[in-house]
């Protein structure tokens, strides 16, 4: 009789353990998710005391702006390429790192050495990139003129400015996926690719058939963490752009900031912040559920 | 027990749901700083200048001032910063506010009226004021009401290196030489000669004038230049779907973009600061005010090493060309109004007394050239440094056929579409267009910024 009581009681402690918790992510998270959600019903410049209800009216302007469908296309352009390069790059230089590279001084090297973009502030990484790219006294430049080649307008030019900033965000963020996929790798039984070997398999067939597909469940959560950053980033867009090129070349949630913050459409801005959680998580409920789908047995665990 | 414990659990969590809402709520605004300190903000930029000059403040009166660096990138952004602030309740006693901002803090009802402190000391503040032009006093003067003294001021005007244009064959004898007055087609004729002169592939590009996608520094001093402004006189309704303004950005779209690329006058946007390339001898003009000055001393321009006669044969100073052949400035004017949520007021208007003072002024404001004194005998100081360039005195006198920038309530919407557009046009992005009716036509700008002003 004695034994369930005192179950009881510690169960109860749990919820304490998990109140702070709790109340951190229901006052920063929860109450200010429920107030945007309110908000977008409103119209309300941020400063005075009175907000007009509006009804749908903001949603109903988000389908008519011409610049909310060119910066969805803009931010979907940037994340396709970043989230591909991300995970692809992250995935095969974990495995070049796993399998090629011998000693641990090297490995050391290499891992130190692609990581190190994840410890540096992105506005660290921006203006060094900035310097880079200088149009006249750049090295990327620099280094197109020695060998003949026009300069480009890495910054200047609207054709290129999103593709430069593309390479900033893959070199700060490729560190994280190799990180991580070396980890689920290096976890990767070695009987099976000694098996393989055994069998005559080679190299990249081993990577095929036995490495990809153990690591299926890493590779998914990786796309997912990917999507999420990709499609909100602002960081660079805001340092490196900042509207030079009209909009054209902002991304979604850059729009947020300039609707909520200088245009001071609150409700406005709540509506397309709506719009961006509906997206990233409809785009992360596709990527749990689609390989389960598609992979089947037991290689792949979400 | 454990239902009282349950029910402890909720109690603590309802509250924190009740207290986290009310605490964003709008009209919870608090005032900065602690019972005897006083918190003031300005740019990032100028923290250090005004932490050491507020340091002087402190000894003079005892109060203590909390200086806080803001991180904008224009005005707007202050803006955008001091409304996030608001909403907040975290916002300074007071702080270094330009002309920008400070319609929108009107406008919003967070700022003082200062007319009652005037009043009261009108006689220790006879002799300040009377330094003062009017133009200057009543820059903060909004519906008739006072928000603060003027406690710096600055003006556009354009750089120009004297070796560049040497090299390009362009001397002071040239009747298209910069002067004050000049012409747009004088302008032109130099921007031409030094970029087609010098061009070579690689990477002795040199180039006439950098524009720049900004408001005070490139969109409106060009408008000014041709005889109109973004916004008409009481920044009621705009000009920019007048003819005038075509004109103006039809130039700088030309100079940008419509000549063969040997031609080219203007380095796109982005790409190299416009500093570095006049720096190095590569940019025959740059649009900029006073600390541009300071810079270039300091940074010792034309192998100069504090050797200002070296200095002053590199680079001088002129106004903007002019269709009309007359002397255009566009300004902007520092304030330091008071929150409406500061608990310590009178501290406020002492240190707003203070940086609009004659010691602030003469001492501290000619000391780096960070932004032009308000007081005219503080001026008379600053010209006669011996790295002022010749033509310093554009500068001082200025403010005659000045054109305050304009910054109505909406600014930070205005600036920002302004210049959305501007980055549109110039970079040939597609349906950014001077004429016809588009959504992203001059004309329709014209009728967005109707719309931020309700006109």
């Amino acid at each position: 009789m004695a034994a369930p009581k005192k179950r009881k009681r510690y169960d109860n402690i749990g919820y304490l353990f998990v109140l702070p918790a709790f109340l951190f992510f229901a006052a920063f998270v929860l109450v200010p998710a429920v107030l945007t959600f309110r908000l977008a019903f409103y119209d309300w410049d941020l400063l005075s005391p009175n907000m007009e209800f509006v009804g749908f009216d903001n949603f109903v302007k988000l389908f008519r702006d011409e610049q909310f469908t060119t910066v969805l296309g803009n931010t979907a352009y940037f994340t396709v390429i970043t989230v591909l390069a991300k995970v692809g790059l992250g995935v095969l230089l974990a495995n070049f790192v796993a399998t090629r590279v011998k000693g641990k001084v090297g490995q050391f090297i290499m891992e130190s050495s692609l990581f190190m973009p994840i410890v540096i502030p992105m506005s660290v990484v921006v203006l060094v990139f900035n310097k880079m790219y200088d149009t006249e006294f750049g090295i990327l430049n620099g280094i197109l003129r020695l060998v003949g080649i026009d300069p480009v307008g890495w910054l200047s030019d609207p054709d290129v400015v999103l593709n430069s900033i593309i390479v900033v965000d893959i070199f700060k963020g490729i560190g994280f996926f190799f990180l991580i996929s070396l980890v689920a790798i290096r976890n990767v039984p070695k009987a099976y690719f000694e098996a393989a070997e055994i069998d005559g398999a080679s190299k990249p067939r081993q990577f095929w058939s036995i490495t990809l597909p153990q690591i299926g469940g890493t590779i998914v959560f990786l796309f997912i963490t990917a999507f999420i950053s990709s499609f909100q980033i602002f960081d660079p867009i805001y340092i490196m752009i900042n509207g030079m090129f009209g909009d054209t070349k902002i991304t979604i949630s850059y729009m947020l900031w300039q609707q909520a913050f200088f245009y001071r459409d609150v409700g406005y801005a709540s509506v397309v912040s709506i719009v961006i959680f509906l997206i990233v998580m409809a785009m992360t409920l596709l990527q749990f559920l689609l390989p389960k789908v598609l992979v089947e047995g037991d290689a792949y665990e979400a | 027990m454990n239902r009282r414990f349950l029910k402890t659990c909720a109690a603590v969590l309802c509250g924190a749901l009740v207290v986290a809402p009310a605490a964003c709520t709008p009209g919870s605004l608090g005032g900065g700083g602690s019972d005897a300190e006083l918190v003031f903000w300005c740019n990032n930029g100028y923290l250090a200048d005004f932490e050491v000059r507020l340091a002087e403040f402190t000894k003079e009166t005892g109060i203590p001032v909390r200086v806080e660096g803001i991180q904008a990138n224009s005005w707007g952004e202050l803006v955008q910063q001091l409304s996030t602030s608001a909403y907040s309740g975290s916002l300074p006693d007071c702080g270094d506010i330009a002309t920008e901002a400070m319609a929108s803090l009107v406008a919003a009802d967070l700022l003082e009226p200062i007319d009652s402190y005037l009043a009261r000391d009108e006689e220790e503040l006879r002799d300040v004021i009377a330094d003062m032009e009017p133009v200057l006093y009543n820059a903060h003067k909004y519906d008739g009401k006072m928000y603060s003294l003027p406690t710096t001021w600055n003006n556009m005007c354009l750089y120009y290196n004297k070796n560049v244009l040497a090299a390009a064959g362009v001397t002071p004898d040239d009747p298209n030489y910069p002067h004050d007055g000049w012409s747009i087609e004088n302008f032109l004729y130099c921007c031409d000669k030094i970029t087609a002169k010098n061009v070579v592939s690689g990477t002795g590009n040199k180039y006439g004038y950098k524009i720049q996608n900004q408001y005070f520094l490139t969109i409106e001093p060009w408008l000014n230049a041709y005889g109109t402004s973004v916004l008409t006189e009481d920044w009621k309704d705009t000009n920019l779907d007048g003819q005038a303004a075509k004109d103006c950005f039809s130039m700088l779209h030309g100079m940008l973009n419509n000549e063969d690329v040997t031609k080219q006058y203007s380095p796109k946007f982005g790409g190299t600061a416009e500093y570095d390339l006049f720096y190095s001898n590569r940019l025959g003009f740059m649009a900029n005010g006073l600390p541009y000055v300071y810079n270039l001393y300091t940074g010792g321009f034309n192998n100069s090493a504090g050797n200002v006669s070296k200095l002053k044969e590199g680079y001088d100073v002129v106004s903007f060309p002019s269709v009309d052949g007359k002397v255009h400035t566009t300004i902007g004017v520092g304030a330091c109004p008071i929150f409406k949520t500061s608990e310590h007021k009178e501290e406020a208007w002492k240190l707003a007394k203070f940086l609009s003072g004659k010691k602030f002024q003469t001492e501290f404001m000619t000391e780096n050239l960070w932004a032009i004194p308000v007081l005219n005998s503080a001026i008379d100081i600053l010209v006669q440094k011996g790295f002022f360039p010749e033509n310093g005195k554009l500068f001082a006198e200025s403010l005659q056929n000045a054109t305050m920038v304009p910054a109505p309530t909406a600014y930070s919407a205005v600036e920002l579409e302004v210049r959305r557009w501007f980055g549109g046009y110039m970079a040939n992005t597609d349906g950014f267009t001077l004429t016809g009716s588009g959504n992203n036509s001059l004309e329709t700008l014209a009728k967005t910024i109707r719309g931020f002003l309700g006109a």
